[in-house]
């Protein structure tokens, strides 16, 4: 899977969806009238990655995602249950996340596989792992593959779900993307491994059997604790460690801006990246850039 | 008075597209005969903005269009609107 | 070609027919058909429309608690293993793929009677659902969530097959579940797409969809547990662009979905003995189905039949749903007819089964359309060998 181009979208939460727009319009003419928020968002991330960039007419779309479209269903909800009046048809087909899929595949004009995708924790790594087989199976050569999340987190909520303090991060949304292809001429890097591990002693004992590229930049998700980096660093010899979530910040599908704010800061180096979810399902990912 | 003849009706029923379809123009770029969901017109409006419409009218005046063939009857000009919503 | 198949090893399912699989069969076959009628009391319109609900227990009535959600879930996928006949270890080391459209919107619903923002203050993502089938399953496996509409668990085959093909999994638990919800419920009759008199797809008068709930899970498997389980040939996933809504009119894409299914499967047109329709008695949808099976059959559609009018639109669990109601019909020896269809739409020309057909094997095509331009075509088969009448 060889990476020919990233985007890295990220900004603090913005309300007023005209700033999402003008940054689509930095890339294209195409207006987006019905679309919402997170649809635009997505698009703004996938024409940044497209930019420069020949895309074929079968490129697939993977949309990943932990929290797709929030702002439509509340919508809706309190129009049913407090307006006591049917759903404005816009904000109820915008419910549906793959709308926002669909308005990438659209604005391309791309019929290849289209997918809205989520997996707890770990949806870009998860995704990834659906876009290995379906390449390694040759149903698709070329993908757009995006991690997107607005940022809607409050302080309660963010501290309830992953008992860390709110004040430790500062909470941005996202749209980072790759274009990758099975092609490798021209290509920026490659995806060199997408593992999956169900606890911490199998990842360790993969890792320390790899003879990962160098110069080696190391980095974690979220739910990865201090004590556990530290091992990890120990049985993983690496130039630097990439904090990225501390760098750019905090949302849902950070580990896209992780990879994509790899691409960005380093030359010739091999990016390992770990990550896990609540069940601890470890994931790694090693991306190299050329 | 019948719908089609009331322009004030007319008015707020353009005015009433205008917003609920997002759409970036004037009352009187609404042409009250043009078939508002045609390639011929030059709205660019769909089948999903004739839903929209129809859902904003409702939940304004209060009137139901039940079901899909009604809807296509009403939703053609903004005088078969008016006339919908105000027969005499 | 034998030791790569994939199979569908284990299955179960709750539906409006019934909550297991032999009620099931037996009610498609004697055309037993509850609908029941749900007022749109939230809103004062003063009209009811037609529902296919889970057979449920009074007090479960429109009512979705939390604990309602997961027993159904978990009942049912707890059946679909048990059928598969999985020891422990094969268990554990299922990954889950799960499809919907509503996700756990049900369970939350109820609180907006009183509160707002429900939802995206406890919500905790798409995904949680199937990490709460890990956890009660004790599964140390992936989690695979897809939300694309109608499609959802029909993709969530599609994925789960790929990987093992690949070899990267040798089994996976796909599951496909949607539970009333009233944004779904007043979504689609905002967008007038719900039929106030019985479901007929592709019938001339058909007057659009009536939705219904239900949970479908199966276990997909290179090893079969019996000599006529049921196999997945082949698959496709492709995006209509036209519209976020319909079809493209002339149904070239929803054709091209059925072209590369048949190709993934190595089978021809021919091949296929009968077709299980999307199907949701919407105008735009059997207009655009129509168009694509005739064109990908070159007008030679072979026999074809609907499932939605005796379960209603399971929206995102129809991938599952449907899989397992179909192949189980076949297995008992027939497929159902398409109850409510009676007259041909020329601007169509589809004509749907309206007998019994008698058949116990063969090779299938089933459909799935949906919102956000999404076309899956599946191939599934249970003859022993589906190349052998190859021309």
């Amino acid at each position: 899977m060889y990476i020919h181009n990233y985007s890295m979208f990220v900004s603090p939460p913005v309300d007023d969806i005209s700033f999402y727009k003008q940054e689509i319009n930095r890339y294209t003419n195409l207006k987006f009238r019905r679309a919402n928020k997170f649809v635009l968002l997505s698009l703004a991330g996938a024409w940044q990655c497209a930019h420069g960039r020949a895309i074929q007419p079968d490129t697939a779309v993977y949309l990943t995602t932990e929290n797709g479209n929030l702002g439509d269903t509340e919508t809706v909800l309190d129009q049913i249950y407090h307006k006591r009046e049917f759903p404005m048809p816009y904000n109820f087909i915008n419910t549906m996340s793959n709308t926002a899929s669909f308005y990438v595949a659209q604005s391309f004009d791309i019929v290849g596989r289209n997918l809205t995708f989520s997996s707890k924790q770990l949806s870009f790594e998860r995704g990834l792992e659906l876009l290995r087989s379906d390449m390694g199976a040759g149903v698709v050569k070329d993908a757009l593959f995006g991690g997107v999340d607005e940022g809607s987190f409050s302080k309660s909520q963010f501290e309830a779900k992953y008992e860390r303090s709110f004040y430790d991060y500062h909470m941005i949304e996202g749209s980072c993307w790759l274009l990758i292809k099975a092609e490798n001429t021209g290509a920026l890097g490659e995806i060199t491994a997408v593992e999956s591990f169900g606890s911490l002693r199998p990842t360790m004992d993969w890792l320390k059997r790899q003879r990962f590229a160098r110069p080696l930049i190391l980095s974690f998700g979220l739910l990865i604790d201090d004590g556990q980096k530290k091992s990890f660093g120990k049985a993983v010899p690496h130039e630097a460690q990439f904090d990225y979530i501390h760098s750019c910040g905090y949302f849902d599908s950070a580990t896209a801006c992780g990879v994509s704010g790899f691409f960005d800061r380093y030359e010739k180096a091999c990016l390992v990246h770990i990550n896990k979810d609540f069940r601890g399902q470890f994931m790694v990912v090693a991306v190299e850039k050329y | 008075m019948k719908g089609s003849l009331d322009q004030k009706l007319k008015n707020e029923i353009k005015a009433l597209i205008i917003e609920s379809c997002e759409l970036d123009i004037e009352l009187s770029q609404i042409d009250d005969d043009c078939p508002l969901f045609s390639p011929k017109s030059d709205l660019g409006l769909d089948s999903i903005d004739a839903l929209q419409i129809s859902i904003a009218i409702q939940n304004t005046y209060g009137i139901a269009i039940r079901d899909s063939k009604q809807m296509r009857r009403v939703v053609k000009s903004v005088n078969t609107f008016a006339d919908f919503l105000q027969p005499e | 070609m034998a030791d790569s198949r994939i199979y569908i090893r284990g299955k179960a399912v709750n539906c409006a027919l019934g909550n297991d699989v032999q009620t099931v069969t037996d009610s498609m076959k004697a055309g037993r058909i509850q609908v029941a009628d749900v007022p749109l009391s939230l809103i004062d319109v003063g009209y009811s429309r037609p529902y296919f609900r889970l057979p449920r227990n009074d007090s479960e009535h429109l009512h979705n608690s939390r604990v309602y959600y997961y027993n159904v879930l978990f009942n049912t996928i707890e059946e679909a293993i048990a059928d598969a006949g999985l020891k422990p270890h094969e268990i554990r080391e299922l990954p889950v793929f799960f499809g919907s459209t509503s996700n756990d919107i049900p369970i939350y619903e109820d609180a907006y009677q009183t509160s707002r923002h429900v939802l995206s203050q406890t919500a905790s993502g798409y995904g949680n659902i199937a990490n709460e089938i890990a956890g009660h399953f004790d599964l140390k496996a992936g989690c695979y969530t897809f939300t694309t509409a109608c499609t959802s668990s029909a993709n969530g085959i599609i994925f789960a097959a790929g990987m093992i093909a690949q070899g990267f999994i040798k089994r996976a638990l796909v599951v496909g579940y949607d539970l009333f919800s009233n944004l779904g419920f007043y979504g689609f009759e905002a967008l007038k797409l719900i039929s106030p008199t019985p479901c007929k797809p592709f019938d001339k008068n058909r007057e659009g969809i009536i939705m219904g709930e239900g949970c479908g899970a199966i276990i997909l498997d290179s090893k079969s547990k019996a000599s006529n389980d049921f196999y997945y040939l082949g698959g496709a996933n492709i995006c209509d662009t036209y519209s976020v809504t319909t079809h493209n009119p002339e149904g070239g894409l929803i054709a091209a979905a059925i072209h590369e299914a048949l190709a993934s499967a190595g089978m021809g047109p021919g091949q296929i003995d009968v077709v299980k329709a999307h199907g949701t008695g919407s105008y735009q949808n059997d207009l655009t189905e129509g168009k694509g099976m005739n064109q990908a059959f070159e007008n030679q559609v072979p026999p074809l039949t609907c499932l939605k009018p005796f379960i209603g639109h399971t929206v995102g669990a129809c991938g599952v749903i449907e899989m397992i109601l179909f192949t189980e019909a076949v297995k008992s020896g027939f497929v159902p007819p398409t109850p409510g269809f009676k007259d041909v739409d020329d601007e169509i020309n589809i004509e749907p089964l309206t007998q019994p057909l008698s058949i116990q094997t063969g090779t299938f095509l089933l459909n799935y359309f949906g919102f956000g331009g999404n076309c899956v075509s599946l191939v599934v088969s249970n003859k022993p060998d589906p190349m052998a009448d190859r021309l």
